[in-house]
């Protein structure tokens, strides 16, 4: 009950401080100048496309072209390629390739977007001594608990506004019937990019615990989610070669290596990696609170 | 339950330097305890290590017969103005101190209803919607103040309370603080002793990082062969009634300041004292404060005896003078 009422301080505390329109502005940006840039890109392909082919443009609307692309055996060999996993080539085949655009911005931007937004969140208030005000009233676990889960819902409502507002590029500068349904699927990725939040938020907030100084922790985080998206490539890479077959187990210890499974349709398939990196998120989390929980805070 | 905060041998340390070094108090339940000590003395450190926000080397922490602090056990019933540190800059002082208390488990009537007392009692009711940003320092100040009062605790700890306030709204403080004596139990750290001596009932004298001496502050500021008594006139001769009292030694105070304060334990209001000048008596252990006062009082009825203070004031005994 403790760890909600944190929750809703820091709710509250955001929008008190405009960080919460600063969040939602951000998932804003990212989703509507990456949506009208790829959809522009995918015009101007489309485009060359259709001069290569010599098939008729469609003026002024995207989409048509990569619809009907997606019926072509050829293209269809060349997309599994690209993607490697044919379990999730079969989910993403056929879907409409804005829908697909979306989900890879908000995949891309995600950990970038948590980063920023988490990190300063635990450093700042040690630092100015404004926790101390929260730690004569709540412990320092429900401290914790409380700004993860308030992040995390903030987070969750700019992704969500995010959808809305890619959607609203999608339906003016696309073609097709299937537009509307491009809503609920916008929403669904939007809520995949969330579990996924919770991972990298898990490990700003984490980092955020180990430092006095916003600047540090910034600093640490932003080259500890790089190192976790390298880390996990390397390892895949070359894992097996340096750690043997077991040891690469660790691989699933990093966020990037478990959100390909987010791609699936299946359920199960994706309860399993929504779970998982919830886990994570709470591990790292828990590494930094276990640090905070014998530091003093000064 | 008669001590609301007991240490035992706290020790803190940093590399080499013992912030902390054997830190032992017992602070009696409804008293109000002043921590004097010089800067580094430990009275931070130890009030910090009480809150639980310094996590000490060695020692014992018990707060309200139930040991150290625990927010899900304490949280509401102790708290703590803490020195240095900021409110958030963009909480609102009303929404903040019903955050606050909500925090502590005040139901959403009982926060507000706290908080606007609060707000009353610190002059802040014309910014009770502004923002911690654009309060001065000493309002903000004031609202730190006022937090750490939400939903009445037991225990209150308050380090440098009265430093940045305008004079009117550190009598205004004082005021309030005097009228929770006996009610809520109170530790105040200053280096203004004057203010220590206005409200304290007991004093620790910190040095070093541990409690050097702790009494009651009569006891500490009577102890010291010496009554000082404010007078409407003073006498012209003083060697007269010196020649007529054996062992005591007459002067004249340098100011109404050696008389300010209180009569035994009850505070003087200062509107009350005059700035006349003062007659101070020293003597030696061999007479008791009872003994001198018989022999000086008869002679002094007729300058117009306004206070009698017996010892000295908490300075003074502080410095060794």
């Amino acid at each position: 009950m403790r760890t909600i009422r944190v929750a809703l301080f820091e709710l509250a505390a955001a929008v008190r401080t405009r960080r919460a329109i600063v969040l939602v502005a951000l998932y804003l940006a990212v989703s509507l100048l990456g949506m009208s840039g790829a959809i522009t890109g995918l015009g101007k392909m489309e485009d060359q496309l259709a001069e290569i082919l010599q098939v008729e443009k469609v003026e002024g609307k995207s989409g048509v072209v990569s619809a009907t692309l997606w019926k072509s055996k050829p293209f269809q060999r060349l997309v599994r390629s690209a993607v490697g996993d044919s379990l999730i080539y079969d989910d993403i085949v056929g879907k409409h390739p804005a829908e697909l655009i979306y989900a890879w911005i908000v995949f891309f931007a995600v950990p970038l977007l948590t980063v920023l937004v988490a990190t300063r969140r635990v450093a700042a208030e040690v630092k100015s001594g404004a926790a101390k005000y929260m730690l004569l009233r709540v412990t320092r676990l429900e401290w914790t608990l409380g700004k993860y889960l308030g992040i995390a819902l903030l987070m969750l409502v700019g992704l969500l506004i995010g959808a809305v507002a890619a959607w609203i590029v999608a339906a003016f500068r696309l073609s097709g019937a299937d537009i509307p349904a491009l809503l609920p699927a916008m929403i669904v990725w939007s809520f995949k990019a969330w579990f996924l939040s919770l991972a990298w938020l898990g490990l700003a907030l984490g980092v955020s615990h180990l430092f006095k100084s916003g600047a540090k922790a910034d600093i640490v985080a932003i080259l500890l989610m790089i190192a976790f998206s390298v880390v996990p490539a390397i390892l895949k890479g070359f894992g097996s070669a340096w750690l043997g077959g077991k040891l690469l187990v660790l691989v699933r210890l990093f966020p990037s290596s478990v959100d390909d499974a987010l791609w699936r349709s299946s359920l199960m398939p994706v309860a399993a990696s929504a779970t998982w990196l919830v886990m994570l998120g709470l591990l790292y989390l828990s590494i930094g609170h276990a640090v905070f929980a014998r530091r003093d805070v000064r | 339950m008669n001590e609301a905060i007991i240490t035992r041998g706290l020790v803190k340390k940093y590399g080499r330097h013992a912030a902390l070094n054997g830190f032992t108090l017992a602070v009696p339940s409804g008293s109000i305890t002043g921590l004097v000590g010089r800067n580094g003395a430990g009275k931070t450190t130890w009030m910090m290590t009480v809150a639980g926000f310094v996590i000490p080397d060695a020692g014992e922490v018990s707060i309200l017969a139930s040991g150290p602090f625990d927010a899900r056990r304490h949280g509401g019933r102790f708290t703590i103005l803490p020195q240095d540190s900021d409110l958030p800059n963009e909480g609102r002082v009303r929404a903040l101190l019903i955050g606050y208390a909500r925090l502590q488990g005040m139901t959403t009537k009982d926060a507000a209803k706290s908080a606007d007392e609060l707000i009353e009692v610190m002059n802040l009711a014309d910014k009770a919607n502004a923002t911690i940003r654009s309060l001065s320092h000493g309002m903000r100040k004031r609202v730190m103040v006022a937090q750490a009062f939400l939903g009445h605790p037991d225990v209150v700890m308050l380090d440098e309370p009265l430093s940045g306030l305008d004079p009117v709204e550190a009598e205004r403080l004082r005021s309030f603080l005097l009228s929770l004596r006996g009610k809520t139990t109170l530790v105040i750290s200053s280096h203004q002793l004057d203010d220590i001596e206005k409200l304290c009932t007991h004093v620790a004298f910190v040095t070093d990082g541990k409690v050097e001496r702790m009494e009651t502050l009569r006891a500490i500021t009577s102890d010291t062969g010496r009554i000082v008594y404010a007078l409407k006139e003073l006498p012209s001769d003083l060697a007269a009634i010196e020649s007529e009292c054996p062992g005591v030694r007459l002067s004249v105070g340098a100011s109404f300041q050696d008389a300010r304060g209180r009569v035994g334990d009850a505070p003087l209001p200062s509107a009350l004292l005059p700035s006349e000048k003062t007659l101070v008596a020293e003597f030696g252990d061999g007479l008791a404060v009872e003994t001198v006062n018989a022999a000086l009082l008869p002679r002094l009825v007729p300058f117009g005896i306004i206070a009698v203070t017996p010892g000295r004031s908490l300075e003074e005994a502080y410095l060794g003078k």
